[in-house]
């Protein structure tokens, strides 16, 4: 932990300091919101999840060791989150319509193709909201290892080097999975760009 | 170059890291092939389409909700000044609640008294025998 700032803002954070942990949801909430945001493509749960990930910060403070930053660190809380709620969510059956996971390979190919076609045509859509909706769509219909460092790289722009600390995967592989994410949602969109 | 290998460079071409050499390659091919120019032009509009996606703003109240939260989970044992501010918050009220009725009383006292010294008879004057 090289930050002197980050050394001081984590030793008020493990002695429990209110104004601390308050000043750290101040500075990560609108990331970690999008984040969520953009992996579970709804906004009540992305409310609560943004809550149980700031709980988790709190509670777990005391294991940071500073071997990454203290962002990367929430970050990777986060999207274990993301996932674990994914999966919460599909047992349940609440994503009957917009999860996966708990489809063959078939299955699920074909549940997305479908997800795509309901969407509206190009000439009867409008600019602005549509595309934004029709991008969440198509993302959320992507593989969740895919989705994840998409999101990380185009949306959040974070560093190749933060995505692998994060995800805790090789570069070539957070690589792979960004050109292949990529491929697959240029596909998606193709019908719809200009 | 062949198609696929084109197409499989256009993330690192994106995103600037490709070599002087392959970059090269990859715009020559690009300029000859239709097919390819196509397909990048639409990796580009989609990088452009995510690249513009709105970020959103977290809800209001998020530490606030964040510290209730932990409070209750944590039995009071965090974030206990909020259970004293509604104490105090409580306390100030009575004390307040209890300063005003205490006025009003006063203030009906004197008048009472005040109305009483109206009606009571003028001591000065002499008794009738």
């Amino acid at each position: 932990m090289n930050d002197p700032s980050q050394h001081k803002l984590v030793k008020q954070l493990q002695a429990r300091d209110a104004h601390a942990f308050e000043q750290l949801i101040e500075t990560h909430q609108t990331r970690i919101y999008n984040l969520i945001y953009r992996m579970i493509g709804n906004r009540e749960e992305s409310e609560d999840l943004l809550q149980e990930v700031f709980i988790t910060v709190f509670k777990k403070i005391d294991s940071f060791r500073g071997d990454s930053s203290l962002t990367t660190w929430i970050y990777k809380i986060a999207t274990n989150h993301c996932i674990n709620r994914k999966k919460y969510l599909t047992r349940r059956k609440h994503y009957a319509k917009s999860s996966y996971s708990d489809l063959s390979e078939k299955e699920q190919a074909e549940s997305r193709n479908a997800m795509m076609e309901n969407l509206p045509r190009p000439d009867e859509m409008a600019e602005g909201k549509q595309m934004e909706l029709l991008i969440q769509k198509a993302i959320i219909s992507l593989e969740d290892e895919y989705k994840i460092v998409l999101i990380l790289r185009d949306v959040q722009n974070l560093s190749y080097d933060e995505i692998e600390q994060i995800l805790n995967v090789p570069a070539g592989t957070v690589k792979s999975r960004l050109h292949r994410a990529r491929m697959a949602l240029k596909e998606k969109l193709i019908p719809y760009l200009r | 170059m062949e198609h696929q290998e084109v197409k499989d460079l256009f993330t690192e071409y994106h995103d600037g890291d490709l070599s002087d050499e392959k970059k090269k390659e990859l715009e020559t091919h690009l300029q000859s092939c239709d097919e390819c120019r196509t397909e990048w032009q639409a990796f580009e509009k989609t990088m452009n389409e995510i690249s513009g996606l709105y970020h959103f703003a977290p809800p209001q109240d998020l530490a606030k909700n964040v510290e209730h939260k932990i409070h209750r989970r944590s039995r009071g044992k965090f974030f206990g000044k909020q259970k004293g501010n509604n104490i105090q918050f409580a306390l100030i009220s009575f004390i307040l609640v209890l300063l005003f009725m205490l006025a009003y009383l006063m203030l009906t006292a004197v008048n009472e008294i005040i109305v009483l010294d109206d009606q009571a008879p003028d001591t000065a004057q002499p008794i009738d025998q």
